[in-house]
């Protein structure tokens, strides 16, 4: 469904809380002067807060919004559960969302992703986020500062690495699976089938009836 | 004539993406009640409807505006705004539903294009006739209940466009006017402009599965790795005779994309993408999709548009629903 990320996940799970926490804060400083639009439509919603859990991270994150603000900061073991919402799912997941590659509605019809809590909250940040064009390798590279454009070159090798390598192994993926493709025809099929099942339930219905019939008919004798 | 190509946005970033993915027209609406996508975070402001419009028409697109929630009692003022809005926005055609709004855009505005909502739910001859002769209307956006020769059969007789839906939700044919999400909301869908509020909508983990729920109700229940669906009244699972079934419609989309000859040679001026409240990669996808299918059939060509639509579908299920009506 989305492509998996296991080097940016493995990154991240090693950076220590405090180093991520500062990270986090920097980024959220960069994203604000980078996209204003971002800012102000997230300032234009109703006071909320939500909490961004990628499963395969020992990290969670909190988006809290509303009345001309947004910020976004690393949560601590001690943090209470979320007040509003909460969105789970793989860091790769997450990320398409967050750069609008990935349909969110997608994710929710096959659970890749979990919502819990107000759905308003969690509607309006995913709404508001779709509305701009985000490239976490460039919000990242933005970091670097006068180093900005080695650190996008680099970025976009290592990209190009894992982009091959995802496709080799989606590759794989598919021969292994190719008896797996679901047809388009299979739910007109089992449209078809279910309609069967159905004919051949009341037919069987039927002749219960006229089996049972008979039966008594025979008991009593009666023709 | 190509088939004209009619795709949703629900936020300027959708807008483009649907132009660039190849639509010939984008719909979109205003940031409040007046139509009938009205989710928080989604829709337009005046400037970003100007700006959608600017940048459509400079690549030789169209953008047309919603406004086809019906007026709530005594406060029609954000329709009438909508629509002066959109007029002064250069909008190439606005799409309206209620009567009231109708004759305030032919009077205001008799030179602005008007189309039929599908929420007009307008079916048959006789009313398409009446909304045609009395206000003028240029395009019927026909109900999702009719059958391809039926669709047909309109065509030959209404004199007006007509624009029908080709991928999408589908919903119990009663084209937002459903009274269950009233019932258990309080929120009415034709005035507030959203069938499942999502301020009423939560879900609930209960270890084994996730449970869905509109106000007090619970709508569904999905075990792990079960297809979910949308947490509308319609799409809820009820239990009767101690079965949890679908009643009213199970989680499918509906997709039209291999009879698109068939709704060419009935006439139809425009196909409509529905989903103005899902994201810009769902618009990307749906829309290349369709661009693709429609080039292919003005080629005349006989290769198979791939179709990896599934996965964008709710319940990653697809029907031609009352186009072939299938069930019968």
């Amino acid at each position: 469904m989305h492509d998996s990320h296991p080097l940016a996940s493995a990154a991240l799970s090693m950076v220590p809380s405090p180093v991520l926490a500062r990270m986090v804060a920097l980024l959220t400083r960069i994203m604000r002067r980078r996209h204003p639009h971002l800012v102000e439509n997230f300032g234009r919603l109703d006071h909320g807060i939500i909490h961004i859990e990628p499963t395969d991270l020992p990290h969670r994150f909190e988006i809290e919004y509303g009345a001309g603000q947004m910020d976004v900061r690393l949560l601590t073991e001690d943090d209470p559960p979320p007040p509003d919402a909460r969105i789970r799912g793989s860091l790769a997941a997450l990320i398409a969302l967050l750069e609008g590659r990935i349909d969110s509605d997608a994710l929710f019809f096959t659970r890749d992703i979990e919502i819990t809590g107000s759905t308003e909250v969690s509607v309006a940040v995913r709404n508001t986020l779709d509305r701009e064009e985000i490239v976490m390798r460039d919000e990242i590279a933005a970091l670097f500062g006068p180093f900005e454009r080695p650190a996008r070159r680099i970025g976009r090798r290592l990209d190009r690495v894992i982009g091959l390598a995802r496709t080799q192994v989606a590759t794989l993926h598919a021969k292994l699976h190719e008896a797996n493709v679901p047809s388009r025809d299979l739910a007109a099929e089992c449209d078809e089938l279910r309609a069967e099942v159905k004919a051949l339930k009341t037919r069987l219905a039927k002749m219960d009836v006229r089996q049972m019939r008979t039966a008594g008919n025979a008991a009593t004798g009666a023709p | 004539m190509s088939l004209e190509l009619v795709c949703p946005a629900g936020t300027p970033a959708a807008l483009r993406a649907a132009i660039d993915a190849g639509a010939d027209t984008v719909y979109c609406g205003f940031r409040d009640c007046t139509n009938a996508r009205n989710y928080p975070g989604l829709n337009f402001d005046v400037r970003e409807m100007a700006e959608g419009v600017e940048y459509a028409h400079r690549h030789g697109r169209k953008v047309l505006a919603a406004v086809n929630t019906f007026p709530r009692a005594g406060d029609p003022a954000p329709w009438h705004a909508a629509i002066d809005n959109a007029a002064a926005a250069g909008i190439d055609a606005v799409i309206l539903a209620d009567l009231g709004v109708l004759d305030y855009a032919q009077r205001r505005h008799p030179e602005l294009r008007r189309h039929l909502s599908v929420q007009a739910s307008a079916s048959n001859e006789l009313s398409i006739a009446f909304y045609r002769d009395r206000f003028d209307i240029k395009r019927v956006v026909l109900p999702r209940v009719l059958s391809v020769e039926q669709v047909a059969a309109l065509v030959r007789r209404i004199g007006i466009e007509t624009e029908v839906f080709a991928f999408g939700s589908v919903g119990p044919m009663s084209e937002g006017r459903c009274f269950l999400s009233s019932y258990i909301t309080g929120l009415s869908p034709t005035t507030e402009g959203a069938c499942a509020p999502a301020s009423h909508v939560s879900y609930r983990d209960d270890g084994a599965s996730t449970l869905s729920r509109l106000g007090d109700v619970t709508l569904n229940r999905f075990r792990q790795g079960e297809p979910a669906a949308y947490p509308t009244p319609c799409k809820g699972r009820y239990v009767t005779h101690g079965r949890a079934t679908y009643l009213f419609e199970e989680p499918v989309a509906l997709n039209a994309i291999d009879i698109l000859g068939d709704l060419k040679a009935a006439g139809v001026t425009a196909l409509k993408i529905e989903g103005r409240q899902r994201s810009r990669a769902y618009v990307t996808e749906v829309v290349s999709s369709f661009r693709k299918a429609i080039d292919a059939l003005e080629r005349g060509s006989n290769e198979a548009v791939a179709n990896k639509l599934a996965s964008v579908a709710e319940g990653q299920r697809e029907t031609t629903g009352a186009y072939r009506k299938g069930w019968r």
